[in-house]
Order: C-alpha cells, then structure tokens, then sequence
C-alpha cells in the first residue's frame, strides 16, 4: 500500500497540478490521445525503528529501499478512455520480502459520459483512494488510511464540478494488499473545492471473509481538507475514524471469532514554498490503533505490547526540492514514536 | 606359672588396655512408660577410674522385642562416644524431646544428661522407649549388659520404672548379657527420684507396687454412671481440670475387651441408675487386661480423665484392680434419641459413652418413621490427617441419612451450610472393630470376608442391630487450626451378617432412568462418566507427553480397570457420553479412548435391520470425537489436550447424532507467584515439593456440536474437568503467616467454607466456560466433572446466584499469553450468572430423592453435573445419577494393591467382571425427547442415510385431522441446482394414511444423493391438497458420521461478515460518528 498509495498521489497531483508531464505519442483536436507517461524513483526510509514500527515494513533496518518505477499508457477515444499501469515495485511491506516485483497497477477502461462526469471498469483506485490523504500534504505518507487502495474488479463513479466532487466505486471480492479476501468493498467520497478552502469526506464499508481470511466487516470514515492561507502557505487536516472486525482465532484455515476494532488517526499539516524550487512540508500525527491497547478487550498477548502504548505520536519536517521540471528530491526527517527516522527520495517523472 | 598362661595374660592386658574400665560400666536404671519423653537409662561407673566412651561401646534400643536399634549422634556416629563418666558417677540417656524440665530434675540428682538424637533421614537413633523396649550396652561385637528380655514384644514395662540392685554380697553387680528381671527392683507407677544417682537399692529390695484394693465401705465405691454423670464432662473432675484430684474406686461389670479405639476394657453399672441421662459404662484405658473375661465383676482404682473428650479410667497393671470371677451377661442398650437431647446426636452419643449399645432400627421412636444409623462411609482406609494414632481400616455412619457434604444443598459459606457442616459433625458415629482390621476383612462380618460380592456393604445402607461399645477420641487437626476433631465411636462386638446391612440403594443393573416417549418421539440419552484415570500407555497404547501414568500398574490391573469400564460404560446405553479422567495421549488408533470404544464396540455385532433396536446391534456402535488439536491435519498421539496427562472425551453414536462442529476451549490458567515465607524463601512441603508454585490448571473443555438425527436440532456438549479440589491454588495460602518457615509439613490450607482448594479457580473456569458458551447457538448441555458440590460458586456463576453471594475469581489467571480479567492480576467479583439447569438435583429433588455423585471421606455430594440451557428443559424426560460407584467401597475397583491375596489369575477376592466400582465417581445421566422433524431455525433436517434409504419426516401441522384414506405425498429437488446430482434412483413414495390420529408421517426416501434438498410434504385427500396442510423445509441427506474417528473442520462461526457490503453498512456508518450507540461486540 505504501507504494502503490505514494505512487497514486504522485500521479493524482502531477495530473491534478495540470502540466503535461506525460510523453504524448498521438493526440488529435477532439481529445483523443494516447499519452506514455512513467516515473523513476529511487530511495528510501532511513533508520527504522523497531519499537515504532506498526505494520509499515518488513523489517526493521537501517535502510528500506523503497525505489520505484512505473510505466503507464493511457488513451481516449472518443468518449472511451483506458489506462495501463505497470509498477515495478518493492515488496517491503509487513509479510513482504523486500524484493522488487512487477505487477499492474492499473487496468481499466471507463467512460466520459461529460466532462464532468465518468466512469471506470476494472483494476483502479477505489473512489476514496483518491482522495484519502487530502489533508496530508507530506511526501511520505504519515497517517495511513486504511481505506481499500486499488482494487480489481471495481465499478467507480465520478464527478467533479467547479466547487463539488463526489465519487463512489463498488468493488466485488476486494482483497487486501496482501492478497486476503475481505468481502465487497464500497467506498465513496463527498467534497468541496475551492481556492481557499477544500474538504472531502469519504467512506467505506466491507463485507468481510466470512472466516476466510482474517478481515471481517469494516466500517470507515474519513476527513481531508485543505486550507489556503497565503499563496504559499497552506494547512492540511487529514484524519479517520474506523470500525474494523479482525479474526481473533484460527481453527484450521479457517478464521473465527472476529471482533470489532476501533481505530482513529489524525495528521494535520503545512506546506510552505519557499520559492518555485523549494518547499517545506511539516507535519504532526497521532494515531491509536485498538490492537495496540494492552486493556482492551482483544488484545492479542501473544505479542509483546508495543513501545509506544495504545497510541503512537510524531512530527515530521521535510524539504522538496525541484532543482528542475519532473525532477523531485526529497527529504524528511521525523521525531517522536515515529516508525522511521528519515526519508529520502529523488524521483523523475516523464 | 606356666609360659602360656603368662602370654595369654599378657595378651589380653594388651588388647584390654584400651577398654580399661568397660567392665565397671553398670546399667542401673531404667523409666518406661507410653509417653517417650519420660523414657531414660541411667549408667554408672562402678569403678575407680574416669572411663571415657570410645567408638567401640555403643548404645542400642531393643524395640518392642525385635529390632536392635543403635543410638547414634548427630554426625552417625556412636551417642557416647567421647563422653566421660567419672568413678561412681551416672549418666542419663534420655529422648531427644525431653523437656527441659525432665533433664534439669536428673541434673539436679547429680546425673549427666546424655539427650539422643532425632534424626529425621534415620528416625530410629533415637532413644523412643514405649513400655515394650529395652535396652543394651555392647563392647564391640559383645552385649556387655542388658535391661529387659532380648525377645519380649509385650508392654512389660507400663509405666514403669526398674532399678539396678546389688548383688547379694553387698557389692555392684556384675554386667549381664541376658535379663534377669529378679536383679532389678520393679516400681510401678514410674518414679523419676532416682534418676541420675548412682545408689543402688540393696538385693533384698521389695518391688514397689500400687497394689489397689477395694474399699470395704461400699459407700466409697461408685457406680460407671456416677463417674459420668449427666454432662459431656464427668462431675467428679474439678471445672478447668482434665483428672480427677484422687483416686476413687470404681466396680462394674465387664461388658466387652476391645483393642481399639483404644485398648482397654469397658465396665458397666452392676445395676442401672434408671437415669436416662447418664451412662451406664465407663471404659478403662489398659493394656495389661488380658486375664480379664466379660462378664467378670471388676473393683477398679484409679483417676477419672477426661481424654481427647472421653471420660475414662486407666490403669497400667492388673495391681490397679480387684477381679471378682462372675460371669454376668450384658444387655446391649439400644441407643434411643430423647427430647432432651434437643436434636444433639453428640448429646444422646454422651449418654452412652462407654456403654454396650445396640443400634436398632428405630433411634428416635418419637418421630414417624425409622431414624436409623446410615453408612456415610463404606469400608475403607480412613485418611486422617495428623492422626493421633487412629489411621486405619473402618467405616463411619450417620444417624438418620448419610452425611451430605454442607456445599450440596446449601450455598457455600452460608449459614446453612456451616449449620450443615455442624450436623454432620453431630451426626457421624465411626464404626470400628474390636480389633483391627487388616484392610480386607471386617473382623465382624464373616459373610463380607467369604463373599464380599453378596455381602456387600454400601453408603445409605441402614446398619441395624449392631452391637458394640461407644467410645470418643479425636481424630484429625481440623484445617488451619490447631484443634482436633472429637467424634464417637462403635466398636462392634456381636457377628454381623447381611440382615444387619439394609440396602436402601441397592445395586442395580442399569440406571433407573425413564425413556419413555410418546408415539413418534424418540429419546436421546446422554451421560457422563469419569474413567478413574484410564491409562494405556504402559500396555501398548500411545505414549502421552507428561511421562506420567496413574492408572493400572500391571497388566492385570489394566484389563481388570478396562474391563469393568466397557461394562459400565455399556450399561449407561447412552448416545453421547462425556468421559473424564482418560490418558491424554492423543486421537490415534492407539489412544486410550480409541482403545476404550473399540472394546464397548465388541459386544455390537448385529447388523441386520430386524436388530436394530437390540442390545448387540451395530447401531449401538461408538465413535470417539477426536480434535485435531496439533492441525496436522491427521488425528493422532500429538493432539494432546491441554496440560495435563488426563483429559476428557466424547463418544456418541453415530446412528443417533451428528457432529457438526468441534472445538477446544483452551480454559485459564493460573500463573500467581509462588508461595514464600517471609524471607522470600519458597516453602516446600513434607514431599519436598514446591507447597503452592502458583501454576495451576483446568483441563481444556472439549466442546462439540452434534446435530440430532431426523431432527434439526443443534446440540451442544461442552465437556468439562474443571481443577481439583485436592491440592491448593495460590488463594489458599493468602493470609497465613509463613514467619521464616520454609517447610510446611503437613499442613493444609484453612478451608473456611468447606469447597477445599482452587474454588476461586473454578470461578474463573466457570465464567470462562460460560461466556464461551454464550456464543454457542442452540441447545447446551455443561457436563462433566466440575468439582463442584451443588452449591458452590462455580455451579452457582453458571446456574444462578439467587441470594447473590460475593463470588470472586481467583488472581492471575490467564488465556494463553492474555490475562483473563484485570491487567494487573487482581480478581474481580462475578455477578452475573450464566441461568443452566443442574437437572439432576431437580429431577432427584422432584422425586424427594438427594443427588450425589462422589463419597469423600464421610460426605457425599455431587461433583458431576449436567446442566442444560433453558431452552432444553420442556425435552428433558429424566435425570438421575446412578450409585454404582461411589457408593462401594474401593475395595471393588481394578487396583490390586491392599487387597490381600492375588490369585492366580492376577486379581483379588473383590474383583468382578461386572460394573461396580468401575470409577470412583458415579455416572449422571439425562434423557431427551425429540420428534422427528423439530429444527431449529435456519438448520436443514439432519437425515442420514443406512443403505441408501432416508426416512423424511412430515410433522403434520396441528389443526389438520387426517383421516384414513388420506394421502401424504413429497416432493424433493436439490437446493443447489448445479450440482447436477443423478436423481435417477430417487423414489419419491405416497404414504397412505391408515390411522386417523396420525400425527407424523415418514416417507421413505430411497437413492436420494447426498446434498441438502428442498422439501415439499403435502396431504391429500380425494386427489385434492388439503388446506393448510403443506409443509417445506430443507433436509441434509448425507452419509452417516463414521464409525472411524474423523476431522471435522470447524466452520466459519458467522461472524466474519457475508461478504457482502451492502446499504445496511453504510447506515451503520452513522455509528461510527457516535450518533447512535451501536457499536458491536462480535459475538462467536
């Protein structure tokens, strides 16, 4: 999920922030086009720290390389568009190996019934992925919203007009990142935009395994928003609130007994540019995961309790540099009960 | 003088030298009574010369005429070695635990006190002189001199003391190998003045001895009545005092000889005071009675004392008493309850205190009905803890009904159970033998000795004309105090036969249980069963993984323990048995339950149809439920249960049940901190074991759900074998002052509400096992051992807490790795119930009978339970426990230790084939009544098919009446079209009804393929459907559960979510803002 989450709000603000930065290989008047567009990054998480870590790597060391390349084509004709997306990706998430792999990222076609409106089919974002981290103006992602991700088998509506977006996706058989079932997805979100000030809401609900893999029911909510200050100067507040039904026991291969989990997160966030090259990004972060109460009712004692408690907190300072167009490097560094202790990264878009 | 004279003189000069002066070494004393403390020697030095003791004299006690026993000091080396004893001076060797009192009198008289050694790895060092011992002084391999005879075993020396004296020409005597009892002075009773002096009393010294004589004034002599007197104590003993001031003379007549409780003789009034309120007898405490004979007329003087709450009278020898040879019979009293005992049966025992008695049928002829005396406790070893001499082989009754543990009926720690604990106390009368008995046979009862299988004797049995003499002693501390228990005692004294012993629980064959149904019901039984430790391993079964085996301890033994548990075991005739107390060495074909099935099977061998319902059809057959407990996807010796090497079993029927799903809930453990005294050191027992390490266990409850057959019915058994009562928890020692102790031997824990060890464990067990239950849908059934009388706080969490006692849990207990109440440990109190039905105490109670289940000590109880969810209740047609264990003595069970004579089949006289005293706990037992076609909701009929045919039921809905020519027609379609099931043998039959009052119709389905059905069954009459009389339900065709012991996977619980995500979610997002307090706790 980190990668692929990094990878997609990358993209969303590279595409967002409306310059063409993708390789245009055959465009006409009428919009129809087909357009190669990629990213190579190469870098990592510095220092990780094992008493903090959650489930964000999979293991615990002085450096997890997180490079990165992905390679995508994506077209429209007439009022049909599809899109391709190859990520060449390192499995260093918790259970992963820390290899690279290939895999699609993305593989749809979809449909522009306006401007304004349009639908997808296929292997994409689910809808709130899209806007998960609204209110998170950090490079590497602090709060993780555990929202769906990308999801096969996704039917997804959105819209976007002046001021208002929404968009819903209904995924049938979702799955974990890992592979784990976890029931039907829907998820949606709500939003108002503006130069000043945005907010989207989003939602998510889950069907569940139904005892085949550990992921039960689930209910999410989450909240971003933006607010510009100054013309260089903005504040973000990105936060969830979720309900998520986790095994508690296992017979065989099959999961039993599932048992409610309340989990919150809240980020808020700035980001300041300094000039056209530079930015500064700052963050604080908290976040209280049920499984991590000693006190709480299912708390799984076969593990040790966590350094840091029921709730983890930290603050983040980082710097992106674009010493050229396309061309992003970043640092930033962490303190408190912070998973890691720095990030560096340089990436080049094409 | 001739040259070898002189060699020879020279010679020994030489090898004396070291040993000059040995021969002046004189025994001169000796005190000897039962008391050891008081036992001395005294030895003196005759000669001239200091004479110091050297490695090679040394010192031995003769004990009682058969064991030389060298005394020896603290490093094992000889007492006296070392020690000096100047020219005319005494040494006293005295008991290890003499008082200082007793060592400062002998110092004072000019002796050196030599104390012996108590050496606890070599007890017999010590000098233990108890009026049978004597005493020797050896030179090397020589016995130099010696005080009383080498091979005297009797009390020749009671209370006794002997002084050395000269010899006839006025000088010391010389040393004696052999005893000559005439050289010695006989003082009785014992005199102590002397000790430590060296004097010797002159040859011509009379024996002085307290010769009694009977007053002529008969004024001065009392009657055994007048000794006694109206109250527990006798009136001639001042208040605050335990023995009369003087000696008073006391005449009665011999009534009986007894060795035991105590050895001694019992008098009675030559003729009857006519006062009710006192006794007419009085025992005398003896052992020097053996020329005495019942019926002789006996002058006696000595001091009356009251003993361990006996009034009695003592006298050391035969000079205490005048005999007058008459031979008068006694009548035996027959022991009658008056008003003025005010319900005290200690009180109306008081007034037959050391009398002849008879126990008739009737104690208390005021009251409707037979008050007799019950056997609470069969015949067997009595267990005292830190006895006072009195553990042996006996039996105890209790007046009117035997003994109920004060838990069973009433809540723990409530008034009426401490009020119940007091009855029994008042109730109990320990039925000894005049002498004692070797373990096997009952010296009064000639026809159990012979034939111990007609002549049994039981617990409730009424014990009727018995005739002996009663007697009060104190039998063991009571726990956590330093106080005894006193209670009375029958020594029998006439021949007893099986007229004596009225069985009001006879043995029977089977259970008395009904299993009647009504028409087209059928009843399913269901029992439980603890196996008395089952144990295969160490006769070719599967090795379990705690290396412990505690069952058979030979071959015999273990055919002997298997054989009459497959007997048991068929005579329940259950369904579906719980089992405790089997060898937790797995599931595989070499398990001890595997071995246990496969012998109960043996006996059902006929398969023809027409025997189905015969008592050797194969439709009898057993499976045992095995748990894949290891998920090594096989059942086999590593799917071990829990923690422990007994665990607990299913075995059902399969024509009668089917599993639908099983699991294992792990039950808390506890892990408290080890017990310590105050230095932190940890305590250890008199086994040197850890005395509370704080590790304590359940075993893990075996949980399974079966469906009954032709029904949809869930049933579900959770077995159980919650944590013993027997050894303690880390509860039990809280709050008892350890100081630096860091032994306790001994020593049990105050158990101040009488549910003995680990009752707050149990709690938590209990709690545990309810809340996992909770999530269980359907019928529930809780069986098995729990350890628990009827109303102690485990059953009262699961059943209800009524007068809502303080019912706390114990500390530290965990699940697995997770603490299972607080963080930090502490207990928490339980206030909600769990609302079973202990339905055999209910059944037993409608029928004015008591349940019990397990004899302990002298109380009985139920320890094993069946408690029913409320939804079972309107199905239960019986309940009952079945006394075909508890109630026999041990005697009858498979072990061949302490039963006398094996013969050569490797078994002993008690030992039959048959069911009694299978275990040591009886079975409990209930029947259910099911029709065919009840189901619970969402649950398709279960219907297993026998040679491809099905029988469907078709419960005819109430309000329709059929009528004879009426047709019942079916129809079946498989629920999942796609599995494109061959239909083609499917005979789908009309039933025609030829019975107005049919109420349920079973069509027989034959060559329907396993898969769950839509079923249509309809009435019709005169070729139209009847209104109203249509019926649809799922069915499960399948094959029957296997007579092999399989896995059955256990399925998604429901709580996982369906996978879908539907609106519904998203309307229960509303609760994640908190705008409705809906937030859920899953349940399983």
């Amino acid at each position: 999920m980190l990668n692929k989450s990094t990878v997609a709000i990358a993209i969303i603000t590279m595409l967002s922030a409306g310059s063409v930065n993708a390789v245009v290989l055959d465009g006409e008047s009428q919009g129809d086009h087909v357009r190669l567009y990629g990213e190579v990054g190469v870098g990592g998480h510095f220092d990780t720290h094992a008493d903090y870590n959650h489930d964000e790597f999979y293991d615990t060391k002085g450096y997890v390389d997180d490079s990165f390349a992905t390679l995508g084509v994506t077209g429209q004709r007439q009022q049909f568009t599809y899109r391709l997306e190859l990520d060449y990706q390192r499995r260093n998430w918790l259970g992963g190996d820390g290899e690279f792999e290939l895999a699609i990222d993305k593989l749809y076609v979809g449909y522009l019934f306006t401007e304004q409106q349009w639908v997808e089919l296929g292997l994409t974002d689910t809808a709130f992925d899209d806007y998960d981290h609204f209110g998170d103006f950090t490079f590497n992602k602090s709060i993780e919203t555990g929202e769906a991700g990308d999801q096969e088998n996704t039917v997804k509506y959105q819209a976007k007009f002046e001021n208002l977006i929404f968009g819903a996706s209904y995924s049938y058989d979702g799955e974990h990142k890992s592979g784990a079932l976890q029931g039907d997805i829907i998820n949606g979100y709500m939003g108002w935009m503006s130069d000043f000030l945005s907010v989207v809401v989003g939602v998510e609900t889950r069907g569940g395994s139904n005892g085949i893999s550990k992921y039960g029911e689930q209910k999410l909510i989450g909240l971003g928003a933006r607010l510009k200050l100054m013309s260089n100067l903005s504040i973000g507040l990105n936060g969830f609130l979720e309900d998520e039904d986790l095994s508690t026991r296992k017979s065989g291969e099959v999961h039993l007994d599932y048992q409610t989990f309340r989990n919150y997160g809240l980020t808020a966030s700035a980001k300041y540019d300094l000039n056209e090259h530079w930015e500064i990004i700052s963050s604080i972060n908290h976040e209280e995961y049920e499984g991590w109460d000693l006190l709480a009712p299912n708390y799984d004692y076969s593990e040790l309790p966590p350094e840091y408690g029921k709730e983890r907190r930290w603050a983040s300072l980082g710097f992106n540099y674009r010493p050229a167009r396309d061309i992003v490097l970043s640092l930033e560094g962490r303190v408190g009960e912070a998973p890691e202790a720095g990030y560096a990264y340089v990436r080049m878009y094409f | 003088m001739k040259k070898s004279f002189l060699s020879l003189a020279i010679a020994s000069t030489i090898s004396m030298g070291a040993f000059a002066g040995v021969e002046d070494l004189l025994i001169t004393e000796m005190t000897q009574s039962t008391d050891a403390n008081v036992g001395a020697v005294e030895i003196t030095n005759t000669g001239s010369d200091a004479f110091t003791f050297t490695d090679d004299i040394t010192a031995y006690q003769r004990s009682s005429g058969k064991y030389d026993n060298e005394l020896l000091n603290a490093d094992a080396k000889p007492l006296l070695t070392g020690q000096v004893l100047a020219p005319g001076a005494s040494m006293v060797v005295v008991n290890s635990r003499a008082s200082e009192e007793f060592r400062n009198a002998i110092t004072a008289q000019g002796g050196t006190v030599v104390i012996s050694t108590y050496d606890s790895s070599n007890k017999y060092n010590n000098l233990f002189l108890t009026s049978d011992d004597g005493f020797f002084l050896k030179n090397g391999d020589t016995v130099i001199d010696r005080v009383g005879a080498a091979n005297e075993s009797s009390k020749w020396a009671p209370n006794t003391t002997l002084r050395r004296k000269k010899a006839a020409d006025g000088n010391n005597p010389a040393q004696s190998g052999t005893f000559d009892a005439t050289k010695w002075q006989n003082i009785l009773p014992i005199r102590f003045d002397d000790l430590g002096k060296s004097e010797l009393p002159a040859a011509d010294a009379e024996d002085i001895m307290d010769i009694f004589t009977c007053p002529i004034d008969r004024s001065e002599i009392k009657a055994p009545s007048e000794v006694q007197g109206t109250g527990f104590t006798s009136p001639l003993i001042a208040e605050g005092k335990t023995e009369s001031e003087e000696k008073i003379a006391v005449e009665g007549i011999v009534s009986a000889k007894v060795s035991i409780p105590n050895e001694g003789f019992y008098l009675r009034n030559i003729a009857s005071d006519n006062n009710p309120e006192t006794s007419d007898g009085i025992f005398v405490s003896s052992s020097a009675a053996g020329d005495l004979k019942v019926g002789q007329t006996v002058c006696i003087g000595s001091k009356v004392v009251e003993f361990e709450g006996q009034t009695q009278l003592s006298a050391d020898t035969a000079f205490s008493w005048n005999v007058t040879d008459t031979d008068i019979f006694t009548q035996p009293t027959d022991i009658e309850v008056i008003s003025s005992d005010n319900g005290s049966f200690d009180k109306t025992l008081e007034r037959y205190e050391g009398m002849l008695v008879n126990l008739p049928t009737d104690l208390d002829p005021q009251t409707d009905g037979d008050q007799d005396m019950r056997i609470t406790r069969s015949f067997s070893y009595n267990y005292l803890l830190s006895s006072k001499g009195h553990n042996r082989n006996n039996m105890v009754a209790a007046y009117k009904r035997p003994n109920l543990q004060p838990n069973h009926l009433h809540v723990a720690g409530s008034p009426e159970s401490k009020a119940a604990y007091e009855q029994n106390n008042d109730y109990r009368l320990v039925i000894e033998s005049a002498t004692k008995s070797n373990g096997t046979e009952l010296p009064y009862y000639a026809g159990f000795n012979s034939d111990p299988h007609t002549n049994y004797i039981r617990i409730d049995d009424s014990l009727i004309n018995a005739e002996g003499v009663i007697s009060q002693y104190e039998t063991e501390l009571i726990p956590g105090t330093d106080k005894y228990d006193q209670d009375y005692s029958l020594t029998i004294t006439n021949q007893l036969t099986s007229d004596n012993f009225v069985h009001n629980l006879p043995r029977t064959e089977t259970p008395d249980l009904k299993d009647t149904v009504a028409d087209d019901d059928f009843a399913i039984r269901i029992s439980s069963q603890n196996l008395f430790n089952f144990f295969n391993s160490p006769f070719g079964g599967d090795n379990n993984n705690f290396g412990q085996s505690r069952g058979a301890d030979s071959y015999d033994e273990y055919i002997n323990q298997r054989t009459k548990l497959v007997e048991i075991i068929r005579a329940q005739d259950a369904d579906v048995m719980a089992l405790m107390e089997i060898e937790n060495n797995g599931f595989g074909d070499a398990s001890a339950i595997a071995e246990i099935v496969n012998q109960v099977n043996i006996q059902y061998v006929d398969e023809r149809p027409q025997d189905y319902n015969g008592p050797n059809s194969t439709e009898n057959r057993y499976v045992f439920v095995g748990f894949d407990n290891n998920g090594n996807q096989m059942l086999d010796n590593l799917d071990a249960i829990g923690s422990d090497a007994i665990a607990t079993g299913i075995i059902y029927r399969p024509s009668k049940m089917s599993i639908e799903r099983t699991r294992v809930i792990p039950m808390p453990q506890q892990k408290a901190p080890t017990i310590v005294n105050d230095l932190g050191e940890v305590i250890k027992d008199q086994n040197q074991e850890i005395l509370e390490n704080g590790q304590n266990y359940h075993r893990d409850a075996l949980v399974v759900t079966f469906i009954v057959n032709q029904t949809g019915k869930r049933l579900t058994l959770a077995v159980n074998h919650l944590k013993s009562k027997g050894s303690t928890c880390w509860e039990e020692w809280q709050g008892v002052e350890f100081g630096n102790a860091t032994t306790w031997n001994n020593r049990t824990a105050p158990d101040l509400d009488y549910q003995g060890s680990c009752a707050e464990f149990r709690v938590a067990g209990a709690v545990h096992l309810g809340e996992e239950m909770e999530d269980v849908p359907g019928d529930k059934i809780i069986l098995g051992d729990l350890n628990a009388y009827g109303k102690e706080d485990p059953i009262l969490v699961l059943t209800e807490n009524p007068r809502n006692k303080t019912i706390v849990t114990a500390s530290h207990t965990f699940l697995g790795p997770k603490p299972q109440f607080n963080e930090d440990g502490s207990p928490v109190i339980i206030t909600k119930t769990y609302g079973y039905i202990d339905i055999v105490a209910e059944k037993l109670m409608e029928k004015g009978k008591t349940p019990w289940s397990y004899s302990f000590s002298d109380e009985i109880g139920s320890l094993d339970h069946i408690l029913i969810s409320p939804s079972l209740k309107d199905r239960v047609i019986d309940a009952t426990d079945w006394h075909v264990n508890a109630a026999e003595t041990g005697l009858y069970d498979y072990q061949n230790r302490f039963k006398g004579t094996i013969d050569g089949t490797g078994t002993h006289k008690f030992y039959k084939e048959d069911i009694y005293r299978a275990s040591d706990h009886d079975p409990a037992l209930i029947t259910l009544n099911y029709k065919p076609g009840d189901a619970d909701r969402n649950v398709p009929l279960n219907l297993p098919k026998l040679r491809k045919l099905i029988k469907v039921p078709y419960q005819i809905p109430t309000g329709i009446s059929t009528q004879v020519g009426d047709v019942a027609t079916i129809s079946m379609s498989p629920d999942d079209d796609e599995q494109r099931l061959d239909l083609s043998q499917m005979l789908l039959p009309n039933v025609v009804i030829s019975n107005d009052s049919t109420a349920l119709v079973n069509f027989e389905v034959f060559g329907a393929p396993s898969a769950i059905y839509k079923v249509t069954v309809r009435l019709q009459r005169d070729g139209k459907i009847l209104a109203g009389s249509e019926q649809s339900f799922l069915a499960k065709v399948s094959n029957r559960d296997s007579l092999i012991a399989d896995i059955v996977e256990e399925e998604s619980d429901q709580t996982g979510g369906d996978g879908s995500a539907g609106s519904t979610g998203f309307i229960s997002l509303l609760s994640l803002l908190g705008l409705a307090a809906m937030r859920r706790r899953l349940r399983k």
